[in-house]
C-alpha cells in the first residue's frame, strides 16, 4: 500500500530546496514555493483559529448562553473590509481587539517595562559591589546611552564625550543583537539540512536539486560566453 | 561581494587580493556555508559542547527543586522557523518535569505550534491524549487566541478555555482538581518556548501574580530576554546551543547536541570572513587613502 508520508516528505524537501534557489537566482521553483508556503500557511492559520473558536463557544452554547455567538458575529464583520460601501463595519472588531489588547497592555505594561526596568537597573548597579567591574559597566553604559538620547542640550564638551560612548554601547548591543540573528538563522538552516539528509526519501530530491543546479550554472555560463 | 563595499564603488580598476576578495560573486559564500555545514552533520565532528551557561543551569536547578505535582505552564509559540532551536529544549525540559512528577500544562499563542506541543508529548511519552497520566499530569489546551489578552484570561482563570485541545472537560480532570485560587497563583514556572517576544509572558503572568517566568527561547530573542534576567524571567535557554545544554544535563542528548558541531563550524567560517572582510575594507581604503 502506498505510504502518503512519503509523498509529504517529498513535497516537504522540494519546497525547502525551491525557497534555498533563490540563493542562486530568482526562479519559477522559488515562486512555486513561495506562493505555496503563504497559501498553506494562511489556510492552516485559518483552520486553526476557525477550530479553536468554536472550541471556546461550544460550551456555552451547550449550556444554552446564546448570546456569545455575538462574538462571531463581531468576527464576521471582518470580512466588510473587501466592501467599499460597508468597509466601516470593518472597523468595528479592529477596534475591539487593538482596544482590548492595549487596555490588557497599559494595564501591566507600566509596571513590568517602566518601574521595574528602572528599579532593577538601579538594584544590579547597586549590588555589584562584590563585581564592581560588572557595576561599572552597567551604571556607565546605561547612563552614557541615555544620553546619546538626550537633545534638549547640545552634544559638545563633556556631553559630547559621553554620547559618544553611549553611542558605541549601542553599536554593542545592536553587534550582539546582529550575532544572534545569524546564529538563529544557521541553526534553522542546520534543521533543514538534517531533515534533507536523514529524512527518507527527501535525499532523492537533494541529489536531484544538485543536478539543476549544476545544469544552470553551466547554462548561464555558456549564454554568458554567448553573449 | 559583488556589489557591495566602499572601496569597491571608489575604484574601478581592482588589483590586489584583497580588493579582489570584495568582489567575490556573494553566491560562493552560500556554496561555502553550506559545505561547511553540511561536513559535520554528514560526519559528526565530536566537537566538546564545553561548560554548561548560567542561564542553563538556573532553570535546571529551579526546576530540579519544584516538589512533585507543582504546575509548569509550556507556552508553545516557535513556528517552523523557530522549531529547530526551541523544540529540543521543549522536549527536554518537558522529559525533565516527567521526571520530577511535575504537573504539565501546554497552550499554543500561535497557531503553528499547535502541531509541536503534540510532537514534544510524543517524543518524551509515546503518546499524547492516549497516554495514562493525560488529564492528571499533563494537559494540552490547544491554541489560544490573541497572546496577551487569551494569557491575561488563561492566568485569571485556568478554567477560561473550558475544554482542552480535544474537547475534554477540565473541570473533569484530575489535574484541576487542587488548585486553590484557580489562577496563575497556582503556577510554579511558567515557560515560553519561540522567538518573537517574552515581554508579554512577564506583564501577565509575573508581576501580577509573582508567577516566575523562564524561556526556551531562539537566539535572536536573547538580547531581548536579559533586561528580565534574573529577577522575573529566573533562566533561560539560547537557541541551539541552550536546548542542547539542557538535552545534556537530562542525560539524553537528541537533535540539539547532533546540531552543535555544525553551528560551531558554521561560526567559525563566518568570523573568518568576517575578519578577512574587515582586513579587506581597511587595507584597500588606505590604498586609496582614507587613512
Amino acid at each position: 500500500m502506498f505510504d502518503f508520508n512519503i509523498l509529504i516528505v517529498l513535497a516537504a524537501a522540494a519546497m525547502t530546496l525551491g525557497l534555498y534557489s533563490y540563493l542562486y537566482r530568482e526562479n519559477i521553483f522559488f515562486r512555486i514555493a513561495e506562493h505555496a508556503y503563504v497559501g498553506a500557511a494562511a489556510g492552516y492559520s485559518a483552520l486553526i483559529s476557525i477550530e479553536s473558536a468554536w472550541r471556546l463557544l461550544h460550551p456555552h452554547l451547550d449550556k444554552g448562553e446564546y448570546y456569545w455567538l455575538i462574538t462571531i458575529l463581531i468576527g464576521l464583520m471582518y470580512v466588510f473590509f473587501f466592501t467599499k460601501k460597508y468597509f466601516w463595519l470593518y472597523r468595528y472588531p479592529t477596534a475591539i481587539v487593538i482596544g482590548s489588547g492595549i487596555g490588557v497592555y497599559i494595564a501591566r505594561g507600566i509596571k513590568t517595562q517602566l518601574i521595574r526596568r528602572i528599579t532593577d537597573t538601579i538594584s544590579n548597579v547597586s549590588l555589584s559591589i562584590l563585581t564592581p567591574f560588572d557595576g561599572a559597566i552597567r551604571a556607565i553604559g546605561v547612563i552614557s546611552a541615555l544620553l546619546y538620547f538626550y537633545a534638549t542640550m547640545e552634544h559638545k564638551g563633556p556631553m559630547q564625550h559621553i554620547s559618544k560612548l553611549g553611542r558605541y554601547f549601542l553599536m554593542a548591543a545592536f553587534g550582539s543583537s546582529f550575532g544572534v540573528t545569524i546564529m538563529s538563522r544557521v541553526s534553522l538552516f542546520i534543521g533543514r539540512l538534517r531533515f534533507l539528509y536523514f529524512t527518507y526519501p527527501a535525499q532523492y530530491v537533494v541529489v536531484l536539486a544538485v543536478i539543476m543546479l549544476v545544469a544552470a550554472i553551466i547554462y548561464d555560463h555558456v549564454r554568458k560566453a554567448e553573449t | 561581494m559583488r556589489g557591495g563595499g566602499w572601496a569597491v564603488q571608489q575604484s574601478e580598476k581592482s588589483t590586489s587580493l584583497w580588493e579582489k576578495l570584495q568582489e567575490i560573486d556573494v553566491r560562493y559564500i552560500y556554496l561555502l556555508v553550506w559545505i561547511v555545514v553540511s561536513i559535520p552533520i554528514l560526519k559528526p565532528l565530536g566537537l566538546p559542547l564545553g561548560s554548561i551557561s548560567e542561564e542553563t543551569m538556573l532553570l535546571y536547578d529551579f526546576i530540579d527543586h519544584l516538589p512533585p505535582r507543582s504546575i509548569v505552564v509550556m507556552i508553545a509559540d516557535q513556528g517552523p522557523a523557530a522549531a529547530t532551536e526551541c523544540q529540543p529544549g521543549m522536549v527536554a525540559i518537558f522529559r525533565h518535569c516527567v521526571e520530577k512528577d511535575l504537573r504539565v500544562l501546554f497552550f499554543a499563542s500561535r497557531t503553528e505550534a499547535v502541531p509541536f506541543i503534540e510532537q514534544c508529548m510524543i517524543d518524551v511519552l509515546g503518546a499524547s491524549k492516549d497516554h495514562p497520566d493525560y488529564g492528571k499530569l499533563y494537559v494540552n489546551l490547544g491554541f489560544i487566541p490573541q497572546y496577551e489578552i487569551g494569557l491575561s484570561a488563561l492566568a485569571a482563570n485556568i478554567f477560561y478555555t473550558t475544554t482542552d485541545a480535544y474537547g475534554n472537560s477540565l473541570k473533569s480532570m484530575e489535574f484541576f482538581k487542587d488548585l486553590p485560587t484557580g489562577t496563575a497563583k497556582d503556577w510554579s514556572l511558567a515557560i515560553y518556548f519561540g522567538n518573537s517576544n517574552v515581554d508579554w509572558v512577564v506583564r501577565q503572568v509575573n508581576d501580577p501574580y509573582g508567577c516566575p517566568v523562564a524561556g526556551g527561547v531562539g537566539a535572536v530573542l536573547v538580547s531581548r530576554i536579559y533586561p528580565y534576567y534574573p529577577q522575573q524571567v529566573i533562566g533561560f535557554l539560547t537557541g541551539l546551543r541552550g536546548s542542547a545544554e539542557y538535552e545534556v544535563l537530562v542525560g539524553k542528548p537528541g537533535s540539539a547536541v547532533a546540531g552543535m558541531d555544525a553551528q560551531s563550524l558554521a561560526h567559525l567560517a563566518i568570523i573568518i570572513m568576517i575578519i578577512i572582510g574587515n582586513i579587506g575594507y581597511f587595507v584597500s581604503k588606505r590604498r586609496i587613502g582614507g587613512f
